[in-house]
């Protein structure tokens, strides 16, 4: 039951598409758990559906089938106007720091307005105390002379930390991070990296960080979840899916990230092509057109998402035929 | 006494400033040397505004009319800041071409490849009519794109054909240098790590010389045969990647790799750099990195470390080499 009660958001079998009719399936039935004081990251190229889903997680898109909880509470279908109070305990800090602060206004201002926007604060004194706690928290210190700056006065690293400021000023549980250091230079990546590892650290905030990055994912995640094509192909504790890899493709995916010491053996296993468009996905498994380790059965079978233990899950019918117990007995050669 | 073989790319003292709107200058790159043998990689690491493209566009004779360049810039013997204009033109492309981070600009997005490619041959005089229209398919299948691809417009191709594409055109004109500008910064994963596979299939099988810059501090390594680290507009320290990776002399190349994380092993945090690196438009009286680095004493502040070579293009600038972090 202790389980339950740390779950913050949790998606069940959504599928969340574009355009009419059917429409395009970004996501395709995906479902995940995210706890208190959680850090998961979800990895995947473009196309994979990972910014649908983060999207989809804030309710910023309502999917077409599955359900959305947070906190407990079915926001599938909820209204813009009743998701308003759920909005504060939900923030999202974007890619581009250089893009997501209005130039205009001075970094207080910035902050102080999600707390005019959702009427919290009683006067201007104490917003401003918030605004300053706000920018203590996130390193810009001493937060005064921080808060009368513009973003132009700032570096990336500290445009970031205001963007991420301004999202703590409503003290949200879920903060949700799209690719939040890949503007960065590497010197002040490291920094916004720990102060979200921080964050989640000292409260019961989650956090669920998208990027490409698998080394910035296997150092801070505690969970990784693998996107291919709008469905999760393996997820886990983070450790598992980085050091034991099972699906094909995580696989691929992290031989290609070269190690940090040039001598170290490094032997990339390239993946022919690249993800095809969601209007033409293949029949069976999503990935086998470019699976290094094709079967016959991989053409028709779609594999659903096995448990393989630990809490560490694969979509792959080759990989979990040991593993799990087989969804499609019938089907193995 | 057999000579040592003449550098493809012989840059000495490299000196590049801007002018600024208010009469100021921008000085961007700061008594920068490089140095390309035949066949050799080379790449060169840095982070934003270190002065690393500036360095490939002097070497091109791409700069703006609003930048002077100063030093010696030696293309297969030719001293081309002598030459002018005529000097560079005369290599460009046809000994020097360069791909860049974003192939979405670089292609016209009016045109169709194919005419793209032609026009480019018949403008550097390689071939024309019939002739380049067929080296246009040789080239595009020598990137490993179909020839399907020749009667596309760029905005049909996904971003990993149109890297494919800017490099089949940097092709053209047979160089024996090929100059890369993160080219596979703005790729997906798996896409990045196919085009720098073509890239190093191409610098064996052409017997091209690579110069590549990227923040990249894994992949240059991986990549190069030999690097330079540059910062605020100067190499601060230069040798084979085991040399930098393992025996790093200066202090920002050893945070530069504190700094990333590996996901291939379980090493400590990744570290952050504190501090901005100087502003370019002022004097930097001593070290440039000395504000920010670990090990600073009192000379840094004032005194410029000169280069210290080692022998082998081993080489650093600094004070206090070595001091660990």
């Amino acid at each position: 039951m202790t389980d339950d009660q740390r779950e913050l958001l949790r998606i069940e079998n959504v599928v969340t598409a574009y355009g009419r009719g059917a429409g395009v399936r970004a996501v395709d039935d995906v479902s995940l758990t995210l706890r208190k004081g959680e850090l998961l990251a979800v990895i995947g190229e473009s196309g994979s559906g990972k910014s649908t889903l983060a999207l989809t997680a804030l309710r910023l898109l309502e999917p077409r089938s599955g359900r959305v909880f947070f906190g407990g509470e079915d926001i599938t279908h909820a209204t813009q106007r009743a998701l308003k109070p759920t909005r504060r305990r939900m923030q999202v800090v974007f890619q581009d720091p250089y893009e997501s602060l209005d130039r205009r206004f001075r970094v207080r201002q910035i902050i102080e307005e999600p707390l005019l926007v959702h009427g919290l604060g009683a006067n201007r004194a104490e917003r401003l105390e918030r605004v300053h706690a706000a920018l203590e928290r996130t390193g810009l210190s001493p937060a005064p002379l921080f808060a009368n700056r513009f973003p132009h006065q700032l570096s990336g690293g500290q445009r970031q930390r205001v963007a991420i400021a301004a999202s703590l000023v409503l003290e949200p549980e879920l903060l949700i991070a799209d690719e939040p250091v890949s503007m960065l230079d590497v010197s002040a990546r490291a920094g916004v990296l720990s102060l979200l590892d921080g964050l989640r650290r000292d409260g019961d905030m989650a956090v669920l960080m998208i990027t490409h990055d698998l080394a910035v994912a296997a150092h801070y995640a505690d969970r990784i979840a693998v996107m291919y094509l709008g469905r999760v192909v393996e997820e886990g504790p983070a450790h598992k899916v980085v050091r034991s890899p099972v699906h094909p493709y995580t696989r691929a995916l992290l031989s290609v990230v070269p190690p940090k010491d040039p001598l170290a053996p490094f032997h990339p296993q390239l993946l022919e092509g690249e993800i095809p468009p969601l209007t033409a996905v293949p029949a069976g498994c999503r990935f086998a057109s470019r699976c290094p380790d094709v079967a016959p059965v991989c053409a028709t079978v779609d594999p659903p998402l096995m448990d393989i233990g630990g809490r560490h899950s694969v979509a792959c019918t080759r990989a979990t035929r040991q593993a799990a117990t087989p969804a499609h007995q019938g089907a193995a050669e | 006494m057999t000579s040592a073989p003449q550098p493809l790319v012989d840059a000495r003292d490299v000196n590049v400033w801007f002018d600024l709107p208010d009469g100021r200058e921008l000085h961007a790159v700061r008594g920068a040397d490089v140095r390309v043998n035949s066949r050799e990689k080379l790449g060169i690491v840095g982070e934003s505004g270190c002065g690393k493209s500036t360095l490939l566009m002097a070497l091109m004779g791409l700069l703006p009319a609003t930048a002077s360049v100063s030093g010696r810039i030696e293309v297969m013997g030719a001293d081309l800041l002598a030459g002018g204009e005529r000097a560079f033109r005369a290599h460009r492309w046809k000994d020097l071409a360069i791909v860049f981070q974003g192939a979405m600009n670089a292609l016209n997005p009016v045109i169709r490849v194919q005419r793209q490619i032609v026009e480019a041959l018949e403008l550097h005089e390689v071939a024309s009519g019939m002739a380049a229209v067929h080296r246009a398919s040789d080239l595009v299948r020598l990137v490993g794109l179909p020839e399907g691809v020749l009667r596309k417009f760029n905005h049909e191709l996904s971003g990993g054909m149109r890297q494919r594409v800017s490099l089949a055109m940097a092709l053209a004109c047979d160089p024996r240098v090929l100059l890369a500008d993160e080219p596979t910064t703005a790729l997906d994963m798996m896409v990045a790590a196919q085009v720098l596979a073509l890239i190093d299939r191409l610098t064996r099988e052409l017997d091209l010389a690579l110069v590549l810059v990227t923040h990249d501090l894994p992949l240059v390594t991986r990549t190069c045969d030999r690097i330079q680290v540059m910062y605020a507009g100067t190499v601060v320290e230069s040798g084979t990647p085991a040399d930098i990776y393992h025996q790093p002399q200066h202090p920002y190349t050893r945070l530069l790799f504190a700094a990333t994380a590996d996901v291939h092993s379980d090493g400590p945090d990744p570290v952050t750099i504190l501090g901005a690196p100087p502003r370019l438009d002022q004097v930097v009286p001593g070290c440039a990195f000395e504000p920010r680095c670990p090990h600073s004493q009192a000379r840094c502040a004032t005194d410029v470390p000169q280069p210290q070579s080692a022998g082998k293009g081993r080489s650093w600038a600094c004070h206090y080499p070595g001091e660990s972090t």
